[in-house]
């Protein structure tokens, strides 16, 4: 990606963003900026608020209070500048029942002020891209739903948007689908287009997302690459599980002993889970004085931290809250 | 990032949305099956007219009354159909979602409005425009000059674009299809039929907005029916008739029109902005006043009274009594009544607008948020999270007015000057009997919402009347305590100002006196509720923010 393209003219901006319903307060204030080409995953669990966010950035939802800068357009103060460098594809987007495939891409082409040869060419690089050829002759009524799904994803990017802004946008689609759209929205991303993101595919967004924030409760927690979000969340701690021949609570109580020092949770009958910050080698020693202390275990893994725990993580959280 | 061309709003066949329902309803089937059945309806209406007019009258005539079934067929697919297939085709498109995805394009609002307004019923456009050979062979062989023609599809034009208007303004806000498709229809039954009835008692613009009167004006004459030149009387004018209803329609078009396009704007704003609310409310009042004061001058309003007396005075040794009852009647009651009539329905158009640019409690929370957390951030006098309640005033000292004049003219009048003196606290107390009830509804409905205070009108307003008029019919005195059920509804105190600002009525002076107890305890009532509530309202608000 080029140095231009990682400016913030080009990215999304948004600073102490507060949109009330009611007496609930969706977005407690919420600011962060994601650089133009980068592709920004928005976290959370159910009712956290992504959605609103999302749909405040897309001048869609009046925030009660906060400003949103969409590659150096204010959303708020100019909503026109900024919907035409913006497309927002909301969780299952309608489409009218009434039109073909290629007739509904030419509506938001014209929409867009695109016309004659750019429109049919934009027209037919967007069937091409969703794998709709074949289907350009049928009314959106008869489309499967990922089918649909690739065909808004198609209209939203006709107008070659500097702000892409997508809400659960793998809903309903196969492997293979889901797989063209990670590779759309990288190829977006390299040419200089900030793309936000939520999705309940975690682990596709964890091969996809280069930050990503972390919404619970209305609240962002945290914000920022994704190596480091997880960092400070405590998912990049080793996570360990220990299997005794018998019963578990020599192993806990020695773990919970300054000569353990990875305090544990029984997560079965004969199974612990213990954390700890730790290199390689501090592992392979910490395994040894596992050996070394007679506890009777049997086996011993690394469990992988992902996002999911992460996310999991805030859910859980937000519950024992 | 592509270079955005936007084409300008009048240019409306590059309207995309336009040009999106001229894909979706000029399908060839469709078009080719709704063709055949209004050319077929269209050639039997016309041959069948023509045939039978045409005995014993030369062909012109015969083709000129045939135009008349022709433009009733066009105004039924175009007014009908056509303001069925707006109301429920936005209202399916804001149910579904689409009318977001609209949103999300950078057309201008009225881009928007204008694309809707004429995309959705293209349909209909279409197949009345398909009559129009028919009309041709009207008019060419009943030689019915141009500027006939004309002036008649301008009208027709104007009223489907209202009609129009006034279906995309009940899809928007109702958002189930069958439900806004119900309205819509309600709206032209209303406007045809059960409008052009009010317009006789002084709602004199709302009666050219049904439109039938203004082409009958101009195709009468024609067949040799009517005088040549309809006029409207508005003050001291005579003005032509389908001019001034073009004039209406094209006015009350412009401010439906605001509506979309505020809503396009923005989707929770209100229909009306607080100066547009005051602009529709001196539109209507000057609007009803014109046409009101020749009415007024020669006596006709009241014609409908005497009308009453003289079918139920045909029996042996009636007539006598009902002289002496139409006297009673036009010299006192029904004038007084009338008046009374008017200052409740200012009241009730006050109270309408003002329902309209109330904010909710929730707007106003958000707007003091956004304050606290910005103190530099000022909300304008005219934004719609702003309170209501001065301008609510100004809406009531503008209906105050209009009906202050009304009455003033009443009194002018040959037939009251001599018999009615009006009491020198006339305008006080009318502005007591408008203002007070206003003001109460205007604080409860910003303080609880517009269902709480619909609620507290019905219970408290209507209810007490509907009790008053069930013991009158049971055959008490309304002077016992029918008279204090009444007298607790707002809707009531008009009636009881007006009822208290005259003397001189020799036959009404004791019952008008028995009146001002409960008016005066209906005041104070009144008067001392509002108090209260905008006491709780502006504890309400100042929490609300917390």
């Amino acid at each position: 990606m080029s140095e231009e393209h990682r400016s913030f003219d080009t990215g999304v901006s948004v600073r102490n963003l507060r949109v009330d319903y009611g007496r609930r307060i969706a977005l407690h204030g919420i600011s962060f900026e994601v650089p133009g080409g980068e592709i920004f995953g928005l976290l959370g669990p159910n009712g956290a608020g992504k959605t609103t966010a999302f749909r405040a950035m897309s001048t869609l939802q009046e925030p009660t209070h906060g400003e949103i800068h969409l590659a150096g357009r204010n959303a708020r103060k100019d909503p026109d500048a900024a919907r035409a460098i913006l497309a927002y594809m909301p969780d299952l987007a309608p489409l009218p029942q009434d039109l073909r495939a290629e007739e509904y891409l030419r509506f938001v082409a014209e929409c867009f002020g695109l016309w004659g040869k750019e429109r049919d060419q934009r027209v037919e690089a967007g069937l091409e891209q969703v794998d709709l050829r074949e289907r350009r002759r049928d009314f959106c009524r008869q489309l499967s739903l990922g089918m649909r799904q690739r065909l808004v994803l198609a209209s939203c990017l006709l107008h070659r948007p500097l702000v892409l802004i997508l809400d659960e946008p793998a809903s309903g689609m196969d492997p293979f689908a889901r797989a063209a759209l990670r590779d759309a929205l990288r190829a977006q991303a390299a040419q200089g287009t900030t793309v936000i993101l939520s999705s309940h595919v975690l682990s596709e967004l964890q091969d996809l997302c280069t930050s990503v924030g972390l919404l619970q409760g209305g609240r962002l927690v945290d914000a920022g690459p994704l190596r480091e979000v997880i960092h400070r969340q405590g998912v990049g701690r080793r996570r360990l599980r220990l299997r005794t021949s018998g019963p578990a609570e020599a192993l806990l109580g020695w773990l919970a002993s300054p000569e353990g020092g990875a305090p544990g949770v029984r997560v079965g009958q004969d199974e612990v889970d213990c954390q700890f910050a730790a290199n390689d080698g501090e592992q392979a020693a910490f395994f040894q004085r596992v050996g070394a202390a007679g506890l009777g275990v049997v086996a011993m893994r690394e469990i992988e931290s992902s996002i999911e725990e992460m996310v999991l993580g805030l859910h859980e959280a937000g519950g024992s809250r | 990032m592509t270079p955005f061309f936007s084409p300008p709003a009048w240019q409306i066949w590059l309207n995309p949305i336009v040009r999106r329902y001229a894909t979706a309803r000029l399908r060839l089937l469709s078009v080719a099956g709704w063709s055949l059945v209004v050319q077929a309806l269209a050639a039997f209406l016309w041959l069948v007219v023509y045939f039978a007019a045409g005995k014993g009258v030369d062909r012109p005539r015969a083709a000129l009354a045939a135009w008349t079934p022709i433009l009733i067929l066009q105004g039924l697919i175009w007014l009908l159909k056509g303001t069925f297939s707006v109301a429920v085709g936005i209202a399916k498109e804001g149910a579904e979602g689409l009318s977001e995805s609209q949103r999300l394009t950078p057309l201008s609002a009225w881009q928007k409005v204008v694309g809707y307004l004429i995309g959705l019923p293209i349909l209909e456009t279409t197949l009345v425009a398909s009559l129009l050979p028919w009309s041709a062979v009207s008019i060419l062989v009943g030689q019915v000059p141009l500027a006939v023609v004309f002036r008649v599809h301008l009208l027709l034009i104007t009223s489907a674009v209202l009609h129009h208007s006034i279906g995309l303004v009940a899809g928007t806000v109702i958002r189930q299809k069958i439900v806004a498709g119900t309205v819509s229809q309600l709206l032209v039954i209303t406007l045809h039929f059960i409008v052009p009835l009010l317009s006789r008692f002084g709602l004199g613009p709302l009666g050219h907005l049904g439109v039938e009167r203004a082409i009958a004006a101009e195709l009468l004459p024609l067949q040799g029916i009517g005088t040549p030149s309809a006029k409207v009387r508005f003050f001291d004018f005579e003005l032509s008739l389908n001019g001034y209803a073009w004039l209406v329609m094209t006015i009350l078009i412009g401010f439906l029109l605001q509506i979309l396009w505020r809503r396009w704007r923005r989707a929770d704003a209100h229909l009306f902005s607080k100066p547009l609310a005051l602009a529709f409310s001196a539109w209507i009042i000057f609007m009803s006043l014109g046409e009101t004061f020749p009415l007024l001058r020669d006596g006709t309003l009241f014609d409908w009274g005497n009308r009453v007396i003289a079918k139920h005075s045909h029996g042996p040794g009636q007539a006598e009594l009902a002289g002496q009852a139409a006297t009673v009647l036009t010299q006192g009651l029904i004038p007084l009544g009338w008046a009374g009539m008017f200052g409740c329905m200012a009241l009730l158009s006050a109270m309408i607008l003002s329902a309209i640019i109330t904010p909710t409690l929730e707007q106003h929370r958000g707007a003091r948020r956004a304050h606290l957390d910005d103190p530099t951030l000022r909300l304008p006098w005219t934004g719609d999270a702003r309170s209501a309640l001065l301008w609510t005033v100004v809406l009531g000292l503008m209906a105050l007015a209009g009906w202050a004049v009304l009455v003033e003219q009443l009194l002018d009048t040959p037939l009251l000057h001599l018999v009615i003196t009006p009491s020198a606290c006339l305008p006080l107390f009318l502005g007591a009997g408008l203002l007070i009830p206003l003001l109460t509804w205007a604080i409860l409905l910003e303080w609880r919402g517009p269902k709480t205070a619909g609620l507290g009108v019905f219970v408290g307003w209507i209810i007490p009347v509907m009790i008053g008029i069930v013991g009158i019919l049971s055959g008490m005195n309304p002077t016992h305590w029918p008279k204090w059920w009444i007298g607790l509804s707002g809707f009531a105190l008009p009636f009881y100002s007006i009822s208290q600002s005259m003397s001189g009525l020799a036959d009404l002076s004791d019952t008008l006196r028995e009146l001002r107890a409960p008016w005066l305890l209906s005041l104070g009532g009144h008067a001392i509720l509002a108090v209260v509530m905008l006491f709780y309202l502006r504890r309400a608000q100042r929490v609300s923010a917390k």
